[in-house]
C-alpha cells in the first residue's frame, strides 16, 4: 500500500499529495499575530464573561460571533458539501481533484463554527446538553444536532487521508513506541472498512448541509416583527441554503486559487472554469428567489429612502448577486483566474454580508437604546478565528495529501523536502 | 480512483441497501420525540393570569422589592423604593429585577401619570418555549413560563425570539451565568400562594385569578367607566395570548408595550419546522434520491470503465501481437 | 402519534355524523326509551299523561318564581313587615338593583357587587358626617389611623361627591367596606378588589406624593410603640374643628385655543360660581385633588387674568364636558371670540338693563326653577302685582313723584298697566315727553333703600 501511494505520488498527477512547502512566510507570520491577539481575547472571555470582550446586551444577544463566525462560517463552508454532491454522488471524476480541499474547507470551516459556538454560548462546558436535552420545535436544535453530526460525518470522510498518510508510517517517539503497532493496527482496519460504508457518510453530509443549512435560515423567523420586513420571511430557509449552494463552489475556486498561488502553484483552470460556470445558473436561481419574495410581500417599498438597511440591502444584492452573476455568465471570466477569483471574492462577500444582514443589520429589537456594532474584542477574536483557519489550512495541506499538484512542481518539491529533512 | 473502490464492488448494493435501512429505522426511532415535542397544547382550561390595571397602579414600586424578596435576590431596603426618580428613565426588566415599574405622562391629568409595571407576560404559545436549544424553557398547564438552569447552555436564543424582549443574560459572569425572566412565582403557586407582586400591592392593581374569569373581568371594567379605559385588553390576542394582560387609558404602545400581531410567535418557524421534518419523511427522501443517485452514476461509470478496459485490453493484446509478429519477423 | 389521533378525530366525526349525539351510551339509551314507550299500552299511556298534567298544574300554582303578580304581593308584604317601604321607595329603586335574590332577608340580604356606576349614591352635605373616623383595621401591627373625614368631606363637596369614596351608599346606615370587600388577597370572586386593595385605591388615589420621609410607616401604618396611644389622642385633638379652607378660585380666566374663528374664551369663574351659584361638582365632577394640591402639597394659587395654554391631548369632547352642562344649544361664537369678553352684564345679553335695585337681587328671584337662566315671560307686575294706588311708593323705582302726580291712577301715566312701556304724559298735558320732562325728581340709591324699609 505504501509503495502504491508513492507510486502513484511521483507517477501519477491526477493524485494528491502533501504540500512541501515552508510553513513560515511573513503572511503567515502576520496571521499567526492576529491569531494571538484573538486568543488574548478569548482568554478575557472566558476570564471575566460574555459581557467583558462584547457589545451585547440584553437587547442585542447575538452580535459578529453568531452573525459570521457562525452563521456565514457555516454558508461559506458549503463548498463541502456542493463539491462532495458533485464528485462523489454524482461520480463526475474530473472534479476529484477540488473534493478534497472543499473536504478540508468544510472540515475547518466547521470546526471553528463549532468553536465560535463554543465561545459564544454562555456556558460552553454545556455544549453537548442538545445531544441528550431534544426539542424538535427549535431550529437552532435541528442546527446545533445537525452540526454535530456533519462535523463527525466531515472527521470520518477525512479519514481515508489519514489513513493514505500514515499506513506503515506510524513512527512515534520515546515511549510513545509501544502505541505504534495498535495504532497501525487501527489505521489498518479503518483502511478496510472505510470504503465499504464511506458512501453513507457522504450522502448523509449532504443530507445533513441542506437541512442545516436551511434551519440557519429559520432561526430567526421566529423573531418576527423584531427584523426588518426586507429580510424578514418565511421562505428564509430556501434563501439560505439557495444562498449556500450558490457560494459553495465560489468558495472553493476562492480557496483553491489562493493556495496555489499562496504555493506557487499553477491554478487548475480546467477544472475551476467548468464549476464557475455552474455557479451563475445558481445565482441566477437564488436571484429569482429573493427578487420574487421582494415582491410578493411588498418589502421593495423600504427601498426608495436610502436608509441604513435599505444600503445594507442593495450593496448585498448589486454586489453580491447581480454583479457576479453577470461575471459567472461570461465565457472571458471563465477562463482568467484573475476575473474568476473577483467575480467568486464577490460571491462570498455578497452571502457574507447577507448572513451579517440577517443576523445583524436587520435585527432591531423593541427598546434598544443604541444599535448595536461589534466591539474590537469581538472584531479579534472573528480575525484570529479566520486567521487560525488559514493556519490550520496552510498545515493540514503540508501533512495529508489535499491538493492535487502538477508533475513538475512534485519534483521540485520533493527535492527542496529532501535538503529540509 | 481509489483500488478499494473497485474492490468492493461486488459488495456495493448489499451495503448501499444495508445502510439505507439502518439509517431509516434511525430516523423512524428519531421521528416521534424530535419533530413534534411540545407541540401539543397542553395549557389548562383554568390556568390563572393577571390583569395588571395601569389605571389604578400607584407606582409605589413595593412589586419590585417583593419580587426581588421572593426570588431571594440582593435588595435594599424597601423605603428606598420610595424614591420616584427613578422614573425619570425607561427601564426593562433586568438581572437584578424581574419586574419594573415605568411612569408615563397622563394626558388627561398631567398631575396623576401613568404607572407601568413590566414583567414576563408568560405567553400561551411561548417564543422562548419553542425557540429554546435543549428545551430549558417549559409552558406550565396552569400558567407560568419557567427556565431551567440545569438545562440551560446560554446560547440566548430565548432572548433573539422573545417578541416582548424579556429574557435578561448575565454578562459579566464567566461560570453559570443565567437567564433572568419572572416565573410568576411558580414555586409559590405550587405552594397554593399568589405571586409576590399580587400579594404586595397595596391597591390591588394586579389582579390574580384564572385567565378567562380575567378577561371577563377586564370587559366589564371597560364597560363600567368607559371614559377611563381604552376598549382594548392587551394580552388578550398579542402573540397568541398571554397570561398577563393588562388594561390602560393610553395608547398601548405609548406605555411601553410593543404592537404585536395576533399570530403566536413561533407559529411559523414551528411550521417550517414540521414541514421540513415531517416523520422525517423529507430528509430519508432526499438521502434515498442521493443514494440512487449515486449508485446510478456508480453503475453507470463502471460499464464505462469495464468497457474501456476492454479496448484497452484489446489493445494491448493487438499491441503484444504486433511486438511479437515484429520480433518473429526481426 | 399525531396522524393516529387524526385518524381518531376522523372516525369520531364520521359516528357523530351517523348518531347526532356525541356520547354514543346517550344513544343508546334514546333507543331504549323508544323501546319501552312501545311497549306500553294506550291504557297505561293516559295514566302517565294524567299524571303529568295534574303535576303541571300542580307546579303552576305552587311555583313562586313564575308567576310575577304573585311575588310583586309578596314583595309587598314583607316590605310592610320590615317597615323598609320608605325607604326602598324612594328614588324609585328596582328590588333587583340590589338584591339577587327574590326574597332578601335582613340575615341573608343577598346584595349583589354592584358596579360602581350603577350604585345609588345618596348625597350628604358634610356635616352630616362624623368630624373624625378612626381606622384600626390592623390594630395587632400599626397604631390607629387618624382620618379627618370632614375635612374629605368638604373636598368632595366640590368635586365627586360622597360617591367618590361611598360608591356604594343606599340610604340608612353608611356600608362598612368589609361588608363587600374580602380581607384574603386569594379569592373565588375576583370582581371586586379585596379590602386592603379597595381602601388603599381610596386613599393613594390622591396621595401619591410619598419620598423617603413620607411613607407608608410614617403617613398611615405608623408601627405600634409605647407613645401610639398619646399619638393618636395629639392628632385627634389637632383635627377637632378644623374645616377645609375655602377654596380660592380665579376670577377670571382666559384659554387660547385652536378654534381659528375665536381663538380666546374668557370664562368668569366669578359669575359661574357666584352669581349664577352653580355648584362645583356641576363642572369638578372628575377633579382629583391635585387639581388644587398640587406636588409639594401646597394649594395652587390663581392669578388674576391667568391665562392658560390649552393642552392639546384632551378631546374635543372632554374640553367642553363642564360648558356642556349648561351651554349645549349655545352656539361656539358664545364663548369663543377674537377679543377677551367681558363680564356678564344683563342689558347686553338680554337687552334689558338691571336698573336701580334689580342688580341687587339674586337671579332665582326672577328666574325662578331656571338653570341656566333665561328668558321670562313675567313684567313687573307678575313681583309687584301687590302694588295699588296709595300703597306704592313710587320712590322704589328711584323717581319721586311731584306731589301733582301722587294723586293720579298708575294708568294715567302706565297705558294699560304695563310699566315696562315708556309712560305717556299725552293724556294730560301736549306738550311734554317722557323722559324729557320728569312727573318728579330722581333720588339716590339710598334714599330708595331708605323708603323700601
Amino acid at each position: 500500500m505504501n509503495n502504491l501511494t508513492l507510486n502513484q505520488i511521483s507517477h501519477n498527477s491526477h493524485l494528491p499529495s502533501q504540500v512541501k512547502f515552508k510553513f513560515f512566510t511573513p503572511g503567515v507570520i502576520i496571521l499567526c499575530l492576529f491569531a494571538l491577539n484573538g486568543l488574548v481575547f478569548l482568554a478575557g472571555r472566558f476570564l471575566f464573561g460574555i459581557g467583558s470582550v462584547t457589545n451585547l446586551n440584553n437587547f442585542y444577544p447575538w452580535g459578529l460571533w453568531i452573525g459570521v463566525d457562525v452563521a456565514a462560517g457555516v454558508a461559506l463552508a458549503a463548498g463541502g458539501f456542493t463539491s462532495a454532491a458533485l464528485g462523489h454522488v454524482m461520480h463526475k471524476d474530473e472534479y476529484h481533484s477540488i473534493v478534497r480541499p472543499a473536504l478540508l474547507t468544510a472540515l475547518l470551516g466547521y470546526t471553528f463554527v463549532a468553536c465560535g459556538v463554543f465561545v459564544d454560548i454562555g456556558r460552553y462546558y454545556y455544549i453537548w446538553h442538545p445531544l441528550v436535552m431534544w426539542n424538535g420545535n427549535s431550529a437552532l436544535f435541528e442546527v446545533g444536532i445537525c452540526v454535530m453530526i456533519y462535523l463527525t460525518v466531515l472527521y470520518i470522510e477525512f479519514l481515508p487521508l489519514v489513513t493514505e498518510r500514515f499506513m506503515g508510517r506510524v513512527k512515534m517517539w520515546g515511549f510513545l513506541k509501544i502505541f505504534n503497532p495498535i495504532l497501525e493496527f487501527f489505521l489498518r482496519l479503518t483502511d478496510k472498512t472505510i470504503n465499504k460504508v464511506m458512501f453513507i457518510f457522504i450522502i448523509a453530509g449532504v443530507v445533513l448541509s441542506t437541512l442545516h443549512q436551511s434551519s440557519l435560515g429559520t432561526l430567526m423567523v421566529i423573531a418576527g416583527d423584531k427584523m426588518h420586513p426586507l429580510w424578514q420571511t418565511p421562505v428564509l430557509p430556501l434563501l439560505f441554503l439557495v444562498s449556500a449552494i450558490s457560494v459553495g463552489f465560489p468558495m472553493v475556486i476562492f480557496e483553491s486559487i489562493l493556495a496555489s498561488r499562496s504555493f506557487k502553484l499553477a491554478p487548475e483552470m480546467h477544472v475551476l472554469s467548468k464549476l464557475g460556470s455552474m455557479v451563475g445558473p445558481i445565482l441566477g436561481i437564488y436571484l429569482a428567489f429573493k427578487l420574487g419574495d421582494m415582491f410578493i410581500r411588498e418589502t421593495f417599498v423600504y427601498l426608495k429612502e436610502l436608509t441604513f438597511p435599505a444600503i445594507m440591502f442593495y450593496s448585498e444584492m448589486i454586489i453580491g448577486v447581480i454583479v457576479p452573476l453577470i461575471m459567472f455568465l461570461n465565457k472571458k471570466v471563465l477562463q482568467s483566474s484573475k476575473l474568476l477569483f473577483t467575480a467568486s471574492s464577490l460571491v462570498i462577500f455578497g452571502v457574507l454580508l447577507n448572513r451579517i444582514n440577517n443576523f445583524i443589520t436587520a435585527y432591531k429589537p423593541p427598546y434598544a437604546k443604541v444599535a448595536y456594532y461589534p466591539s474590537i474584542g469581538e472584531l479579534s477574536v472573528t480575525i484570529g478565528f479566520v486567521a487560525m483557519l488559514v493556519l490550520f489550512y496552510r498545515a493540514c495541506v503540508m501533512i495529508f495529501p489535499v491538493i492535487t499538484q502538477n508533475h513538475n512542481h512534485v519534483e521540485i518539491a520533493k527535492t527542496k523536502s529532501k535538503v529540509i529533512l | 480512483m481509489n483500488p478499494e473502490e473497485v474492490n468492493s464492488k461486488s459488495n456495493s448494493r448489499r451495503d448501499f441497501l444495508k445502510g439505507i435501512a439502518t439509517v431509516g429505522a434511525g430516523v423512524a426511532g428519531l421521528s416521534y420525540s424530535a419533530a413534534y415535542a411540545g407541540a401539543e397544547n397542553i395549557l389548562s382550561e383554568d390556568r390563572f393570569g393577571a390583569l395588571v390595571d395601569t389605571t389604578l397602579c400607584v407606582g409605589c414600586r413595593h412589586c419590585e422589592w417583593a419580587c426581588a424578596k421572593a426570588h431571594k435576590m440582593p435588595v435594599p431596603e424597601i423605603e428606598s423604593f420610595n424614591n420616584r426618580k427613578v422614573f425619570q428613565e425607561f427601564r426593562r426588566p433586568s438581572n437584578s429585577s424581574l419586574t419594573v415599574v415605568n411612569e408615563f405622562e397622563n394626558p388627561k391629568n398631567r398631575l396623576i401619570p401613568i404607572n407601568v409595571k413590566q414583567q414576563c407576560m408568560h405567553c400561551d404559545r411561548p417564543a422562548c418555549v419553542s425557540a429554546c436549544i435543549v428545551g430549558a424553557f417549559s409552558k406550565t398547564a396552569k400558567g407560568p413560563v419557567v427556565w431551567d438552569s440545569d438545562k440551560c447552555i446560554g446560547c440566548r436564543y430565548c432572548m433573539v425570539a422573545c417578541p416582548f424582549q424579556v429574557p435578561t443574560f448575565d454578562y459579566e459572569k464567566a461560570i453559570q451565568p443565567m437567564i433572568y425572566k419572572c416565573d410568576f412565582c411558580a414555586e409559590r403557586q405550587k405552594g397554593g400562594d399568589i405571586p409576590a407582586c399580587v400579594d404586595i400591592c397595596p391597591v390591588e392593581a394586579i389582579t390574580f385569578g384564572p385567565r378567562s374569569e380575567l378577561i371577563r373581568e377586564a370587559r366589564n371594567r371597560i364597560k363600567r367607566k368607559p371614559e377611563v379605559y381604552l376598549d382594548y385588553i392587551y394580552g388578550e390576542y398579542e402573540a397568541g395570548g398571554t397570561s398577563w394582560l393588562y388594561l390602560a387609558s393610553k395608547i398601548f404602545t405609548e406605555i411601553g408595550f410593543p404592537k404585536l400581531s395576533q399570530k403566536a410567535a413561533p407559529g411559523v418557524s414551528e411550521s417550517i419546522q414540521h414541514g421540513i421534518f415531517a416523520y422525517f419523511i423529507p430528509p430519508a427522501s432526499l438521502y434515498a434520491l442521493l443514494g440512487g443517485l449515486m449508485w446510478m452514476s456508480k453503475m453507470k461509470k463502471e460499464i464505462d470503465t469495464e468497457i474501456s478496459k476492454e479496448i484497452e485490453e484489446e489493445e494491448r493484446i493487438e499491441k503484444i501481437h504486433r511486438i511479437d509478429m515484429e520480433g518473429k519477423n526481426e | 402519534m399525531r396522524k393516529l389521533i387524526d385518524f381518531k378525530k376522523v372516525i369520531l366525526k364520521l359516528l357523530n355524523n351517523h348518531f347526532p349525539s356525541n356520547n354514543k351510551n346517550e344513544t343508546a339509551e334514546r333507543y331504549l326509551i323508544h323501546g319501552s314507550l312501545g311497549k306500553i299500552s294506550l291504557k297505561g299511556f293516559s295514566i302517565i299523561c294524567l299524571i303529568f298534567i295534574s303535576f303541571g298544574i300542580f307546579a303552576l300554582f305552587s311555583n313562586p318564581l313564575l308567576p310575577h303578580k304573585e311575588v310583586k304581593k309578596s314583595q309587598k308584604t314583607v316590605a310592610q313587615a320590615t317597615d323598609w317601604k320608605n325607604i326602598h321607595s324612594k328614588g324609585a329603586i328596582n328590588c333587583k338593583t340590589c338584591h339577587n335574590c327574590e326574597y332578601p332577608t335582613k340575615k341573608d340580604p343577598c346584595l349583589i357587587n354592584c358596579p360602581k356606576n350603577e350604585m345609588i349614591s345618596i348625597y350628604h352635605a358634610p356635616s352630616e358626617g362624623p368630624e373624625i373616623v378612626i381606622i384600626d383595621e390592623l390594630r395587632e401591627r400599626y397604631s390607629k389611623v387618624v382620618f379627618s373625614h370632614k375635612q374629605h368631606a368638604q373636598m368632595s363637596a366640590m368635586s365627586t361627591g360622597c360617591g367618590g369614596c361611598h360608591h356604594y351608599n343606599t340610604t340608612g346606615p353608611i356600608l362598612n367596606c368589609k361588608k363587600c370587600h374580602e380581607v384574603a388577597r386569594k379569592r373565588e370572586n375576583i370582581s371586586l378588589p379585596d379590602l386592603q386593595g379597595a381602601i388603599h385605591r381610596q386613599c393613594m388615589n390622591c396621595h401619591r406624593q410619598w419620598s423617603k420621609t413620607n411613607s407608608c410607616e410614617n403617613s398611615c401604618h405608623v408601627p405600634i410603640d409605647k407613645d401610639s396611644e398619646a399619638r393618636t389622642k395629639d392628632q385627634i385633638k389637632r383635627l377637632e374643628g378644623k374645616i377645609h379652607p375655602e377654596v380660592p378660585f380665579p376670577k377670571r380666566m382666559i384659554w387660547t385655543t385652536n378654534y381659528e374663528k375665536g381663538q380666546i374664551v374668557t370664562f368668569y369663574h366669578d359669575e359661574h360660581s357666584g352669581l349664577f351659584n352653580i355648584d362645583c361638582k356641576t363642572c369638578h365632577l372628575e377633579d382629583n385633588c391635585v387639581k388644587c394640591h398640587n406636588k409639594t402639597n401646597t394649594v395652587a394659587k390663581f392669578e388674576e387674568n391667568e391665562s392658560i395654554a390649552v393642552k392639546h391631548t384632551k378631546t374635543h369632547e372632554d374640553h367642553h364636558k363642564p360648558c356642556g352642562n349648561c351651554h349645549k344649544d349655545d352656539k361656539c361664537s358664545k364663548c369663543h371670540s377674537k377679543v377677551i369678553m367681558n363680564a356678564f352684564d344683563h342689558l347686553r345679553s338680554t337687552g334689558w338693563a338691571l336698573k336701580s335695585f334689580h342688580s341687587d337681587l339674586e337671579c332665582e328671584k326672577c328666574h325662578v326653577n331656571q338653570s341656566p337662566p333665561h328668558k321670562i315671560k313675567s313684567n313687573c307686575n307678575s313681583c309687584h302685582s301687590t302694588w295699588t294706588l296709595g300703597k306704592f311708593k313710587h320712590e322704589r323705582t328711584g323717581l319721586a313723584l311731584s306731589k301733582s302726580h301722587i294723586e293720579m291712577d298708575c294708568e294715567s301715566c302706565h297705558e294699560n298697566k304695563i310699566y315696562s312701556d315708556k309712560p305717556i304724559c299725552s293724556s294730560c298735558h301736549d306738550d311734554k315727553n317722557y323722559p324729557k320732562h320728569l312727573p318728579g325728581n330722581y333720588i339716590s340709591r339710598l334714599k330708595v333703600r331708605k323708603v323700601i324699609k
